[in-house]
Formats: structure tokens, sequence, C-alpha cells
């Protein structure tokens, strides 16, 4: 049985502006006190598409259990963290780049899950259009 | 917390990934940077590798030295080969094994912020990235040095050109003389057989493929030569750098050579790129999403001695994506000179400008001068 994650934005929608604030809630659920070893929280961009995939962690922060109040991790915690000018989201025709806000799990045993909530960043149009549909491809 | 959550988790997640593999597998496919199979059994693995190769390099390394101390003999050569080569067994080794260990203990994300830390650790008083640096004021967009480097004559800035005109000259030349040089020695030797009175039909036969090839880059590389010569330079110049989406700015242009042009087109374009691995190759692929026409004219003389010259004006599209750069992934904003001059084939030279992104309101089509 794996854990179950949940991640709530407190924004009405997940559409954020460069320099507004994101405030985030996760709680993680459904597992034993003594399986949890520590559970990361980040705020990271990453591409996807043709390319190999690319990230850029923008807020990070671990607990293990002696840093969580009565030594459990299953309890709700919150963080806010201003994003930043770049890059912005955006949804090309090879290229795309994605925002989410990421709790990870580590479980004892090696074992860890994960769970992305993605989010907006600016107001980039979609690459609609191709001047030239043809690509060109290079070894 | 009274809203829902959005819950994962649980054998239906698809966003849920690196756990154990129910069986493991000692055998996995990879796809570029993905493999199947147990990702603990791949650690371990590569851990013991090292760490055999860290033993071996240490036991091998003190039975050497141990023995030759045993010895009494002196300092020899084959004594100091196998000190280096067990020493680079150790070195290998324990480097592999401590990058695999740090690999295992962190996430991806944890390793990336201590990436990032480690590049803005001060060394000796300096910064490396300064708090200014474009790096860190606009994340994953390329630093302006680069564009800004060059001052204009007309306008504010020159822009930098990443024409393939040169480096297509420059592998048309290397190329010709290697084969060049290759098919004399063939030539000689064909030459000779048939001098002595035992000619070699075969050498005979394989020289003269081979000599054609050398025909044909000698007469590309005289082509290559007189293209750059002949149809001389082209300059680019804007009034202001980095560009901004929704702002306008200036822009002038300048051909040389003494040309009689069918057409001259300056196109504002967006292209992305993408570097991936193919097996065991390496690709890039580029997609142009945007292209723009900013100036055109037809049927025009370039007298010699003289210079076209041209000034027109760009809008920066307002919902535009801003110049981009990462590791495998790019979005690059280049203006395009496309020309195409009587006796001579089409040309194209590209000038790459930079667009940052826009952090506060601008009025629709402002002007940006210099």
């Amino acid at each position: 049985m794996e854990p179950l994650i949940s991640i709530r934005l407190h924004h009405p929608k997940p559409i954020f502006q460069p320099g507004n604030i994101l405030r985030c809630e996760y709680q993680v659920d459904a597992v034993e006190l003594q399986q949890l070893t520590a559970v990361e929280a980040s705020v990271l961009w990453r591409t996807e598409g043709k390319g190999d995939e690319d990230m850029g962690v923008h807020f990070f922060e671990r607990r293990t259990p002696h840093e969580a109040p009565g030594n459990d991790l299953r309890q709700a915690f919150f963080f806010e963290t201003s994003l930043p000018p770049s890059p912005l989201s955006y949804e090309g025709m090879i290229v795309r780049i994605c925002w989410c806000a990421r709790v990870r799990v580590f479980l004892r045993r090696g074992r860890e899950v994960f769970f992305d909530k993605t989010f907006r960043l600016g107001a980039v149009r979609a690459a609609k259009f191709a001047a030239s549909p043809a690509s060109v491809l290079t070894s | 917390m009274s809203r829902a959550y959005s819950i994962a988790g649980g054998a239906n997640s698809n966003r849920t990934r690196n756990t154990l593999a129910r069986f493991i597998r000692l055998l996995g496919k990879k796809r570029g940077e993905r493999r199947t199979g147990s990702p603990m059994v791949g650690s371990v693995g590569e851990a013991s590798f090292y760490g055999g190769l860290f033993l071996t390099g240490s036991l091998a390394l003190a039975a050497l030295l141990t023995s030759h101390a045993a010895s009494n003999d002196g300092m020899s050569w084959g004594l100091g080969l196998g000190v280096a080569v067990f020493a680079s067994l150790i070195l290998t080794g324990g480097g592999g094994l401590i990058f695999r260990v740090a690999q295992v203990a962190s996430s991806q994300e944890r390793r990336n912020v201590l990436a990032s830390r480690a590049a803005n650790i001060e060394f000796i008083g300096i910064e490396l990235l300064g708090d200014d640096a474009a790096g860190i004021r606009y994340p994953a967009v390329p630093d302006e040095t680069f564009f800004k480097n060059s001052p204009g004559t007309r306008l504010l800035y020159r822009l930098p050109s990443t024409g393939a005109a040169i480096w297509k000259l420059s592998a048309a030349t290397i190329f010709c003389l290697i084969w060049n040089g290759l098919s004399c020695v063939l030539v000689v030797l064909a030459f000779n057989t048939h001098r002595g009175g035992a000619p070699d039909w075969f050498l005979t036969v394989f020289v003269v493929p081979f000599v054609g090839v050398g025909v044909w880059a000698i007469y590309y590389f005289i082509r290559q030569l007189s293209m750059y010569a002949g149809i001389g330079a082209t300059a680019v110049e804007i009034s202001d750098l980095p560009l901004v989406p929704g702002r306008r700015y200036e822009v002038f242009v300048a051909q040389w050579g003494k040309l009689q042009m069918d057409s001259l087109d300056l196109d504002l374009v967006c292209d992305e790129e993408a570097l991936f691995q193919q097996g065991t190759n390496l690709r890039l692929e580029t997609k142009r999403v945007r292209s723009q026409r900013v100036f055109h004219q037809e049927n025009f003389s370039i007298l010699p001695n003289g210079v076209f010259e041209a000034e027109c004006e760009i809008e920066i599209p307002a919902d535009a994506m801003h110049s981009f750069q990462s590791a495998h992934n790019a979005i690059h904003w280049k203006l395009v000179v496309r020309g195409s001059a009587r006796g001579w084939p089409e040309y194209e030279r590209s000038f790459p400008v930079l667009i940052h992104p826009l952090t506060e309101p601008v009025e629709q089509g402002s002007w940006n001068r210099s």
C-alpha cells in the first residue's frame, strides 16, 4: 500500500504571474508513522517534449522525523515562495516548460513516491503555427 | 483545508515513479536516460563495481609496495608504472563509489539545489554568479553579454552573426586538403607501379573515383570561398537589447558587395531546439515555430564599394515566449537575412537576439529607441 500525497495551492486558479506568492499546503496520509523517513517539498520547472528532460528547482525544503512536531511527518505542512520571472510556462512544438509543486516521500527500505501539482507561470501563448513546418535534424 | 485535495499515489497513479519493482529484474532496457528494471539493483551493481575497482587497486598497490620494500631494489620504471596504474584504479573506484552513494542518498531535486548553491559559493572573495548576473535575475534565460558586446554605428548594438558560411568554408577547406593529400599519395603509388612495368590495376581502378571525389571537393571549396568573399558582409543593428514582448524596436540592415539583388528579406523567427539521445547518438532537432516578415525589397543593385542600407522596425509579439536555454532544450529568437543575388545561390545569415520575459505591463507597441 502506497501513501497518499495531497497538495493544495492556496490560489483560486493554478495560474500565476512572475513575482506572485505561491502558498502551498501538503500532507502525507495512509502510511504508518514508522514507515516515513523524510518528506521533500519543492517548486520546480521541468521540460517535456522531444529533448532530454531538464529541471530547475526554485524552492526546496526537506523534513525528517526529528524536525517535525511529535516526530510525525503525516501532519499538514505549509510553505510559501515568491515565483521567479523565468522560465515561463510554455507549450511549444518540441519543447514544453511545466511548473509544479512536488512532494516526494521517502519510505523505509529505499522506497520513494512523489506527486506533482502543476500550475502555469505567465501568459505565454502556445506555439500554434509554424512558419516552416519542416524540422531539421542533425547528428 | 476544507476543499478537496489533489490526491495521487496508489497503484493507478501514473505520476508515481521510482518505486521498487515488485520482482527484481537483472536485465533491463535503456531508452535515452530512462531505464526499465529496478533502480536499486542498478545502484547496488554500480556501487559494487566501483567498490571492487577500489579494493583491487588498494590490494595490488599494497602488495607491490610491500614486495618492493622487502626486495630492497631501487626505483625503476616498472615500479613507477605499477604505482600509476594501481593508483588510477583506486581513484576511479573511490570517486565512482562516492558519486554513486551521493546519488542514492538524495533526490533529483535535492541534487539540483545543492549544485545551484555550489555555483553561488564565494571563491576568494568573488561570488561566481552575482545576484545581478542575468542568470540569477532571469533563470534559464541566456546571458545578455554575448549579444551586447558590439556597439553599432547607426543604432545602439550590432548583432553577432551565427551564420554557417564560415563553418561551411572551414569544413570544405579541411576536407579538400585531407582528401586531396591522400589522393596525391595514391596517384603517385599507382603511377610508380605503371612506370616500373608491373601495373597494379586494382590500385589504379581504386584511385579513379578517389580522384573524382577530390576534384568535386576542390570545386565545392572554390564555390564556398567565392560565395564567402563575393557576396560580401551583412550587418544588422538594433536600437536596444534585451528585447521585451509588446515593444517596438528600430532595426538597421546593411549589405556589402557588388551585387545585382533579386530580393533581400529580413525575418524575425523563433526556433525551438531539443537535444536528445537516440541509442548511442546525440541528436539535435530544430523546429521553427514563429516567423514574422520585417523587411522585403526586390530588384536593386549594390555598386562596387557601395553598401545597401535599410531601416525598419520590429514589434515583438506581446504573447511571445522569452529566450530560453537549458542543458538539452532551448528557444532561440533571431533576425534572419535571406538574400538572392543574380549569379549566386541563395544565402541566409542569422543574427540572434535576446528576449526577456515580461515582468511589468508594457503599453502595446511602445517604442524603445537608442
